[in-house]
């Protein structure tokens, strides 16, 4: 497999589990459907139709967001926006997210145990 | 400005959920597409390539339903996946081989023709096998949907313990010298005795005289036959050893040879007299008694056949030879 396509591949992985905090961040103002995929494409964070839209409305079931009909413009849409629940899920998760990055960081920092691995290739028979 | 197209794609979504979601669904759905289909003819598209592109993108509406159903989109989801294939081998190897016995015996009892005490059972037992199989499919499947996990995977609905471990430690390896010894040792041991029962034969009849046991109508075709099956197998396993590992031209040929050797055994003993006429006369059997061993000895050999067959395309014993320790 081609090296990009390796990492676009791995690159969506990543992302998949990390919709939901960003939505959950993104939320904190009110937003509808296709405006969220907009901003979340424009923060360089592409996330499928398909998957946002049916996210959305289980994180609203779990009573993360909020929801609330706007009708004063022409297209009626709905709007959702992190409860307070949704904020202290939020905050936990961004804590996780910076531990990760901090592990990873602290794993290419120090030095690794590389030797071993090339131990167990060396066949010994 | 709804089309036909969009309306087309609303109505086949909203289909796949629940009822009472529809309403606020097709609301929120018709919003998104609107919103998608205005950004896409703001960016310069048509209004029919744009509301096209907005439906492509938002893809396969059967999917997206059953994202807002939280619906699986397997079949047998990887928390239960285990444990069907094991349940299939167990139920499989439980019933499999004991309704193809008894089937044997009774039409063995009912004193049917050869072909239908051998083939006959095998017709019921592949329609038992897929009955089997299709019930196990779908109790698993009702399973996979009775028994929804919230996230879809991670969550390991039937804990695996190491008390399901299997007994066996040793890894499935191809033939190895040992194996090819003891396989020449086997076959020196038969033809020695072929010899000697025709040349220096041991067995008397009732007159005295010795008489070898095989029939010496046999040593025109079929003897000479099963010699140079014998040998070819014996190369055949010397090669496989010195290829060292599973491929599809080995597999091939051990079945073709396979089936040449269980074959030309079981033509034998079912179309000719195998064991010496002026022999029988003297062994207390009725012939019929005899017919009915040879029938069993074709079955046996068969069953060996298919056994070996089956084991050298199993997958598990495709991988790479255990190195052995010299």
């Amino acid at each position: 497999m081609h090296e990009d396509e390796l990492l676009d591949q791995m690159r969506q992985e990543l992302r998949r589990g990390s919709v939901v905090l960003a939505s959950l961040v993104a939320l904190e103002r009110p937003g509808y459907g296709y405006g969220l995929l907009d901003t979340l494409e424009r923060a360089g964070f592409p996330v499928a139709a398909n998957t946002l839209y049916p996210l959305l409305r289980r994180l609203e079931s779990q009573g993360l967001l909020t929801s609330e009909w706007d009708t004063s413009e022409s297209r009626p849409r709905k709007f959702y926006k992190t409860s307070d629940a949704g904020i202290r899920i939020a905050t936990r998760l961004r804590t996780e997210w910076s531990a990760i990055d901090t592990a990873i960081t602290a794993l290419t920092t120090k030095p690794l145990r590389t030797d071993t691995t090339t131990d167990t290739r060396g066949d010994q028979s | 400005m709804t089309s036909n197209l969009t309306n087309r794609y609303v109505a086949a979504t909203l289909r796949r959920v629940p009822e009472k979601q529809r309403s606020e669904i097709e609301r929120e759905l018709r919003a998104a597409i609107a919103d998608d289909v205005d950004a896409r003819i703001d960016a310069g598209d048509t209004a029919d390539k744009a509301e096209y592109a907005a439906l492509k993108e938002i893809g396969d509406p059967y999917r997206l339903a059953a994202s807002y159903s939280n619906r699986p989109l397997t079949l047998i989801g990887p928390d239960l996946y285990p444990s069907y294939v094991r349940s299939l081998k167990i139920f499989g190897w439980a019933t499999l081989p004991i309704v193809a016995i008894v089937l044997v015996v009774i039409n063995a009892v009912e004193g049917k023709s050869v072909a239908t005490v051998i083939f006959g059972p095998i017709g019921t037992v592949i329609n038992l096998a897929i009955y089997l199989a299709f019930v196990l499919t779908l109790v698993f499947a009702i399973a996979e949907r009775a028994t929804p996990s919230e996230t879809g995977n991670g969550v390991k609905r039937f804990e695996w313990t190491p008390d399901l471990l299997p007994m066996d430690v040793e890894l499935p390896r191809l033939v190895a010298w040992n194996d090819v010894l003891a396989q020449i040792g086997g076959a020196v041991v038969v033809v020695a005795l072929l010899l000697v029962d025709r040349y220096a034969p041991v067995v008397t009849n009732h007159a005295g005289h010795t008489i070898p046991v095989v029939a010496p109508e046999l040593w025109r075709f079929w003897i000479p036959l099963f010699f140079a099956i014998l040998a070819l197998t014996i190369i055949f396993e010397i090669v496989k050893v010195r290829v060292g590992r599973w491929n599809l031209g080995t597999a091939i040929a051990g079945t073709i040879l396979g089936a040449l050797g269980a074959g030309a055994i079981v033509v034998a003993v079912l179309t000719t007299t195998v064991v010496n006429p002026a022999l029988t006369t003297s062994v207390a059997l009725h012939s019929e008694t005899w017919t009915w061993i040879w029938r069993i000895v074709a079955i046996v050999v068969g069953l060996v056949w298919v056994g070996t067959t089956i084991n050298d395309w199993r997958p598990t014993n495709r991988r790479p030879r255990v190195p052995q320790t010299a």
